[in-house]
């Protein structure tokens, strides 16, 4: 039996156990028959299938098609190769930003501009193993040579395959809240567009806004096979109490334990209210929503309606029938004109899946709605709609009696605001209803809310959320820990770990996550938000700060998505106010008005100016400190990389810059890109000892107003460690640690930032910033 | 299990004559012979004789057998989705690696006969051995393997190495 006469049929079986490199390599070029059998479109759907979890749109859909119809006759090799050639792409910016600081930002955008199609080759970034380790912990076992995925600087692997798996969530998190915002006042993507939430916090395989959209057609087919029989006889009132009942029933929706745990963060991102949490706790908005959303899978015009206070979800009778299927009445004459007035002819029902499976009358509705006016008319009149912000400070303090109804109040802050979202939304006019017409209009809140306003109220919950977290736990850590309750955290030690149980995205730092959060409210607040809205400055504001400060590799997305929208802003208030004077009557600061504010408005809100600023910093080339003079050396005792605790403080963190001189030094040397950005520290920016002698918070010193001459002399270290931003610590408060075991996991992750890999025999990092620090 | 008795002993015929009987379970590793003797057992037939396998010869025979015995007890799979996820490994255990180490037209009279006589582990081991050969190798050393001729033209070649070239040093 020669290779030329064994058949076809096996010679194509064994080339499907062949790698797709040696396919598309030496395999098709050795002759005609194998080239043939090598490009055979069935074995290149299978590499495509096994090789990338993620898919662009187009390609998913013919992905989709060919599992359907289990035809396979598109180039899927073409396909392979194009993926296989971004990862090259890929990969070749991703050694530079692990190389050096000068043009980071700018790989970094490159590969995440890719957006799915870097996804892949960062996750297995994200997973790469130790080579080191591996080295030490399996030599004495069997002598298993280190996996092909095995690196030597791992950790910064780790640390900014991350942070662009997390910019090209946030990508697409935006992306979809952009759809809402051109859809405008519509009821549908609301599923996805909560999804979008999610993807800011957790850069997770199974929680993305794909897999929610399936885990909801998963949980509405299953709701219709387990009712199947009845289900087609049954009316919509039927339909709506079975389905309420059976998400109560399977626990779904509504909260167990609410007094305490009503303002985890948690509870606000719906993927992780149908995923992660056996109880499945989530916020009567979430309750509501995926009520609604499955509600709309089996085919009823179900809505969320942001009632103040509390959203419900409401279900609305096929058209020109009631919920009972009977026909409806014909409106009374006059009702057109009154669109608020509800008319109570059962075309209609409410619930409230977070609290019960009952549904409530009009009337109820209406009642609860008159009772929060008369609670709110005092402190709602003496602020304007604009006040919101301060509403949203102010009202979880109210929480602090951890009983539920202040909790569910807390839910409220932006009440107000709220409703001027939702009349905005009913009337399509971009005015705040004045809250004594709040009586009157009161049906107007019984109304389904459209997306955007329903996004917008969950960016209110998320801030409540952080206020409280903040309140109670200035730590932040107790609260947010909610949120990973379920998701192991990568330990260096455990390099098999890698390789299979880790949840990607998750860095275990609820002080991270706690940002994220934010971060991800502020971005759904201004995308949801007409440009002309009053808050949309004050929202821009918040949104630019945060991008400036921690998420530089954002600004491509900035860039993006996010400046047309403030093009389009700046030439619209140009045209609309050539005196620099608001539509509504408020000043606007941009770029005209007072010298104050059109420097501010140069610093901050110009978003062009903003990312200038991010790409002159991405451009600079690092300072150097070296250690010249026998002065230095002897000065700076400790090294880069260095585990150190605070003598005073306690707390564990890793030397990332020294001066051996002038504290003030470090801000300009320390390679914090972050940081950088900032244009000038505020004073009470940096905590740090050092960085402000007279400070309180400078501990090495007190409340001295300049240091001893001698202690001048001694070094200053810049340290690394999680929660807050870095210290400035003077040398004599520093205890070298040696025991691998005192540092936390999550500085662990963090320490990729600027260090290759950790060594154990000595507890020392190995310092990616030879750049700076060449000597150490 | 009274019909199992009755197929205790199965005697096997080559294509060129020789007659090789083996145990019962040694047999139906075979999904071919597995469901003959099926069919016959459900038909009431108690005693068989030689069954004829006219696509294999004595030596392959042997040969495949020998598999078959020395894995009489593994656990039979005829899960057909499985196939999928066994692709992705070309993991050989020691003992198969060493069955296998024969010339390579033996190599491909066991997998045809492992594809005709549908021992699916067997076959999957085969082919996994022929593609572990090629593995890694360039154009000309997989014809010097399987001494194959090269009935490109260099340029057809060239032009085939560019539209699949995804790195520069390949």
């Amino acid at each position: 039996m020669s290779f030329d006469r064994f058949p076809d049929e096996l010679l194509l079986a064994i080339l499907r156990y062949l790698p797709a490199v040696d396919l598309a390599g030496g395999v098709q070029t050795a002759n005609r028959r194998l080239n043939r059998l090598a490009n055979d479109p069935k074995t290149w759907h299978l590499h495509c299938v096994t090789g990338f979890a993620y898919w662009n749109d187009s390609e998913r859909a013919l992905l989709r098609t060919a599992a359907i119809n289990r035809s396979y006759n598109q180039p899927w090799k073409g396909i392979w190769l194009r993926r296989k050639r971004s990862d090259l792409v890929c990969a070749g910016h991703f050694e530079q930003i692990l190389v050096s600081k000068v043009h980071r930002n700018y790989h970094m955008s490159t590969i995440c501009s890719l957006q799915l199609d870097a996804k892949d080759f960062l996750h297995r970034q994200y997973r790469a193993a130790d080579f080191q380790a591996f080295r030490e912990l399996e030599a004495g076992d069997r002598g298993k040579p280190p996996p092909a995925t095995a690196v030597t600087d791992c950790l910064a692997r780790r640390y900014y395959a991350n942070m662009a798996i997390g910019s090209i969530n946030r990508s697409l998190a935006v992306e979809e809240w952009l759809c809402v915002r051109r859809q405008a006042n519509q009821y549908t993507r609301l599923d996805r567009a909560l999804a979008a939430f999610d993807m800011f916090s957790l850069i997770d395989v199974g929680a993305d806004i794909e897999n929610v959209a399936k885990i909801l057609d998963r949980l509405a087919y299953s709701f219709v096979n387990e009712h199947r029989i009845q289900f087609p006889s049954m009316t919509v009132r039927e339909k709506s109490y079975k389905l309420v009942g059976w998400l109560r029933k399977n626990n779904l929706v509504g909260m167990q334990n609410a007094n305490e745990r009503y303002r985890y963060i948690r509870n606000c991102l719906i993927g992780q209210a149908l995923t992660d949490h056996p109880e499945h706790p989530s916020l009567p908005l979430i309750s509501s929503a995926i009520f609604v959303c499955i509600a709309q899978r089996i085919g009823l015009l179900a809505y969320c309606v942001a009632i103040p206070g509390h959203v419900h979800a409401t279900v609305v009778g096929m058209p020109g029938l009631s919920v009972d299927g009977r026909p409806l009445e014909a409106p009374a004459e006059g009702a057109r004109q009154m669109p608020q007035q509800l008319p109570d002819n059962n075309s209609r029902i409410y619930f409230d899946p977070y609290r019960d499976s009952n549904e409530l009358s009009l009337q109820q509705l209406r009642q609860g709605l008159d009772e929060l006016a008369w609670n709110m008319a005092a402190p709602v009149q003496a602020g304007t709609v604009h006040g919101a912000v301060q509403v949203v400070d102010f009202v979880p303090a109210g929480a602090d009696q951890p009983d539920h109804e202040s909790a569910s109040e807390a839910s409220d802050d932006g009440t107000e605001d709220e409703g001027a979202e939702t009349e905005d939304a009913a009337t399509g006019e971009p005015t705040s209803i004045p809250v004594v017409s709040m009586v009157s209009n009161r049906d107007a809140f019984l109304m389904p809310t459209p997306t955007r306003a329903i996004v917008l109220r969950l960016t209110l919950n998320i801030e409540a959320s952080w206020a409280f977290a903040m309140q109670v736990d200035p730590e932040r850590s107790r609260l947010v820990k909610q949120l990973h309750r379920n998701i192991p955290v990568i330990r260096y030690t455990d390099p098999a770990q890698a390789d299979t149980r880790h949840r990607c995205g998750s860095d275990g730092d609820p002080h991270a996550d706690m940002e994220k959060m934010t971060y991800a409210s502020a971005w759904a607040a201004m995308l949801m938000r007409a440009t002309t809205s009053p808050e949309w400055e004050p929202y821009m504001d918040r949104l630019l700060s945060r991008f400036a400060h921690e998420f530089n590799e954002d600004a491509w997305i900035v860039e993006k998505y996010l400046l047309p929208i403030h093009d389009k802003y700046i030439s619209d208030s140009v045209a609309a106010n050539p005196q620099g004077r608001h539509a509504l009557g408020q000043p606007i600061p941009i770029p005209f008005g007072d010298p104050a504010g059109r420097q501010r408005a140069n610093a901050w809100t110009h978003v062009r100016n903003l990312l200038q600023m991010v790409y002159n910093v991405d451009r600079r080339p690092p300072l150097v400190s070296r250690r010249y003079t026998q002065d230095i050396c002897e000065r700076v005792r400790y090294k880069v990389g260095q585990v150190i605790r605070h003598s005073r403080f306690g707390f564990i963190g890793i030397i990332d810059g020294w001066t051996p001189e002038d504290p003030a030094d470090l801000h300009g040397t320390v390679p914090m890109a972050n940081d950088e950005a900032a244009p000038a520290p505020a004073p009470g920016h940096a905590a740090n000892e050092g960085a402000a002698y007279g400070n309180d918070n400078g501990h090495a010193y007190g409340n001295a107003a300049s240091p001893p001459a001698n202690v001048r002399k001694s070094a200053f270290y810049s340290v690394m460690r999680t929660g807050t931003e870095r210290r400035v610590v003077a040398q004599h408060n520093i205890e070298i640690v040696t025991d691998p075991r005192q540092i936390p996991p999550e500085l662990m992750f963090l320490a990729g930032k600027h260090f290759k890999r950790f060594d154990y025999a000595t507890c020392t990092f190995v310092s990616n910033l030879t750049e700076f620090f060449p000597d150490d | 299990m009274p019909e199992e008795k009755a197929f205790d002993k199965i005697p096997l015929q080559s294509n060129d004559g020789s007659i090789i009987t083996v145990d019962y379970e040694v047999a139906i590793r075979s999904a071919l012979l597995s469901t003959m003797l099926d069919d016959l057992k459900s038909m009431g037939v108690s005693e068989i004789g030689p069954v004829p396998l006219p696509n294999v010869n004595e030596a392959v025979l042997r040969k495949v057998l020998e598999y078959c015995e020395y894995h009489r007890n593994d656990p039979l799979t005829n899960n057909e989705d499985e196939t999928e996820n066994r692709k992705k490994t070309t993991d050989i255990s020691e003992w198969d690696q060493k069955y296998m180490q024969v010339d390579q037209e033996m190599l491909f009279e066991i997998i045809l006969a492992a594809n005709y006589m549908d021992i699916k582990a067997l076959l999957d081991v085969g082919c996994k051995t022929v593609a572990n050969m090629i593995k890694g190798k360039s154009p000309e050393e997989i014809r010097k393997t399987f001494n194959i001729t090269n009935d490109f033209t260099p340029e057809e070649e060239e032009q085939i190495r560019r539209e699949n070239e995804w790195a520069e040093d390949r």
